[in-house]
């Protein structure tokens, strides 16, 4: 009986257009054979200049490469965006293909020039209907625009609110004249799953900026929504303060499960075990956690970090570590933090690191101390413990360090749980 | 009753190959099909590749077999960004190293056969031949014609100069 294949098995019809260069070419597959979406694949692979030549290499190519440019723009100034706004009048397709759209105020963070190009051009309200699609926003360089003294004239974050399908919010390296101002921003984007803070300042006393008494009260019941917020990521924020500021707001959200901290002082612990014990209490717990600590001369580390411990015990749920660590040398907080989560479901462990020049030769005793708990706790859960060199110089060759690495490890290797990376370059970043 | 482990591919000039199964479900195209099918001895036509192609193909495929099973072992999730950004190995450079005809054959073959990883890695490698190079470069190195009238350039430019401000 003869077999009877699935449609999907039929001959493969090719485009009337690719058969014309065929004949011409006498080839029989080449560039042109491409599917668009393959095109697209290859374009997303390029840097925004390679875009712009394949955009005008021919009219086939125009499609896909206006696809991955209009895809991610960036808004730098109000004659930017005016220029961006007049392509898409004419061109109302590319208005849905905006996804990610990327606001910096001005190019040098450094200077203390105001951003306030972005409300004076009113860049949230011209914006915001014209691109449905947007998921994500980043913004970037954005330095003490007047936020409230603006909204006296107009709501601004209503404007905001009408990137209705925003889920991942950025912000990063700005400067803000108060914390109510940030919080507005957050709470404008109901849907928020993800958001990321860093390199974020703001100003302490809103009443100074408002002594005459020009901005609205400074309660909103924005700030009362409960976002769908599942990723919270804060680095580098000022001081303890503005961690405290950040957890304050999301206090009352039980949805988040991942949380990333990157240098965050010591000092500071106590507020994230406030946080995460209020986040237990509500019934909920993290996933997944990444601490990189901020680790200053003559801090004592431990107990600051059993603050930390005791918060991380009520996390029933978590199940992923990634602990990275500045310097090997300074790395003891890391047992402390592994014996706090000994009685929880963990099933993989990351630690980030340099493998520097003095700690190739043999591990220091804090490493030691640290494959000792990696290979006694968890004995049924863990499934993957990563180590991630993030190499810097020249000291240790990139193909020397699975073997170094991994001769620390037998146990870990006799498990077949350990898996050794080489992460991210330090000198290019 | 032939080895229910292997089968056989026949090529669209009826070249005739006998490869694992293992190696062949790594085309999700034809992982379902020999799912529908069920076991059969029947060989399993590819109207759509011809032997050499497919000769390249099922070395990919033999040469990446394991990588399913590392994602499956202690690469518990895979969902670190900062990890994900796929390398094209020197062994994939090499397998890549043939003449454009070819290569733009073998990546038509894969999004076909619908295998992830040989599509990828192939518009990676297509990317870096792009990379940093003029209009007309791309266009030599292609073999493609500009069919853009110098004011339809022009405009062009103009019109998405917003971009350029990066």
């Amino acid at each position: 009986m003869p077999v009877i294949y699935p449609h999907y098995m039929c001959k493969m019809e090719h485009s009337s257009r690719t058969d014309i260069h065929r004949r011409r070419s006498g080839r029989c597959v080449n560039i042109h054979s491409l599917p668009p979406e393959l095109l697209l694949n290859i374009f997303e692979e390029l840097d925004i200049c390679s875009v712009w030549s394949c955009l005008l290499t021919c009219r086939r190519w125009l499609p896909a490469g206006e696809r991955v440019i209009y895809a991610s723009p960036r808004i730098s100034s109000a004659a930017t965006m005016d220029r961006f706004i007049s392509v898409l009048a004419q061109k109302e397709h590319l208005c849905g293909v905006v996804k990610h759209l990327h606001i910096r105020g001005k190019a040098d963070y450094s200077s203390t020039q105001s951003t306030g190009w972005i409300l004076e051009a009113e860049a949230p309200r011209r914006l915001g209907p014209l691109l449905p699609r947007v998921r994500s926003i980043t913004l970037e360089n954005v330095e003490n625009v007047p936020f409230r003294r603006y909204e006296a004239e107009r709501c601004v974050w209503k404007d905001l609110e009408l990137f209705r399908g925003v889920t991942e919010l950025h912000v990063n390296n700005c400067r803000f004249e108060c914390a109510e101002d940030l919080r507005n921003i957050i709470f404008s984007f109901p849907s928020l799953i993800a958001l990321s803070l860093s390199h974020v300042r703001w100003g302490r006393n809103p009443d100074k900026i408002f002594s005459s008494g020009q901005g609205p009260p400074m309660q909103s019941p924005r700030w009362q929504r409960i976002l769908p917020l599942r990723t919270l990521r804060l680095a580098y924020l000022g001081s303890v303060s503005e961690y405290q500021d950040a957890f304050a707001w999301f206090g009352n959200l039980s949805t988040v499960c991942e949380l990333e901290l990157a240098q965050i002082p010591f000092t500071g612990l106590w507020v994230t075990a406030k946080y995460l014990t209020r986040l237990a209490d509500s019934g909920g717990s993290l996933e997944s956690f990444t601490f990189c600590p901020l680790i200053t001369p003559g801090c004592g580390y431990a107990e600051h970090v059993s603050y930390l411990g005791n918060a991380l015990k009520t996390q029933r749920r978590l199940t992923k570590l990634d602990l990275r660590i500045v310097s090997l040398d300074a790395m003891r907080w890391v047992a402390a933090v592994l014996d706090a989560a000994r009685d929880l479901p963990i099933v993989r462990v990351a630690l980030e690191f340099t493998l520097d020049v003095d700690n190739v030769s043999s591990p220091s005793r804090a490493f030691i101390e640290t494959n000792e708990r990696l290979c006694r706790y968890w004995l049924k859960t863990l499934r993957q413990v990563t180590l991630v060199d993030h190499p810097t110089g020249n000291f240790v060759p990139d193909a020397q360090v699975p073997s170094i690495l991994s001769s620390r490890c037998p146990s870990l290797v006799q498990r077949g749980i350990l898996d050794v990376r080489i992460g991210v370059r330090y000198d290019d970043v | 009753m032939g080895d229910s482990n292997r089968l056989t591919l026949v090529a669209s000039d009826g070249g005739k190959f006998v490869v694992d199964k293992e190696v062949v479900q790594m085309s999700v195209l034809l992982k379902n099909m020999i799912e529908d099918l069920g076991e059969t001895d029947e060989s399993i036509p590819i109207p759509n590749v011809t032997s050499p192609v497919l000769t390249k193909v099922i070395e990919f495929c033999e040469n990446h077999r394991t990588d399913a099973a590392r994602t499956d072992g202690p690469n518990v999730d895979g969902d670190d960004a900062r990890m994900r950004t796929a390398v094209v190995s020197d062994w994939d450079r090499q397998f890549f190293d043939v003449d454009q005809d070819l290569m733009f054959e073998i990546i038509v073959a894969a999004n076909y056969l619908d295998i992830k990883s040989l599509v990828d890695v192939g518009c990676k490698v297509v990317a870096d031949m792009i990379k940093g190079k003029s209009p007309q470069e791309i266009r030599d190195l292609f073999d493609i014609v500009n069919d853009f009238s110098p004011e339809e350039e022009a405009a062009l430019r103009k019109e998405n100069e917003w971009a350029n401000d990066r």
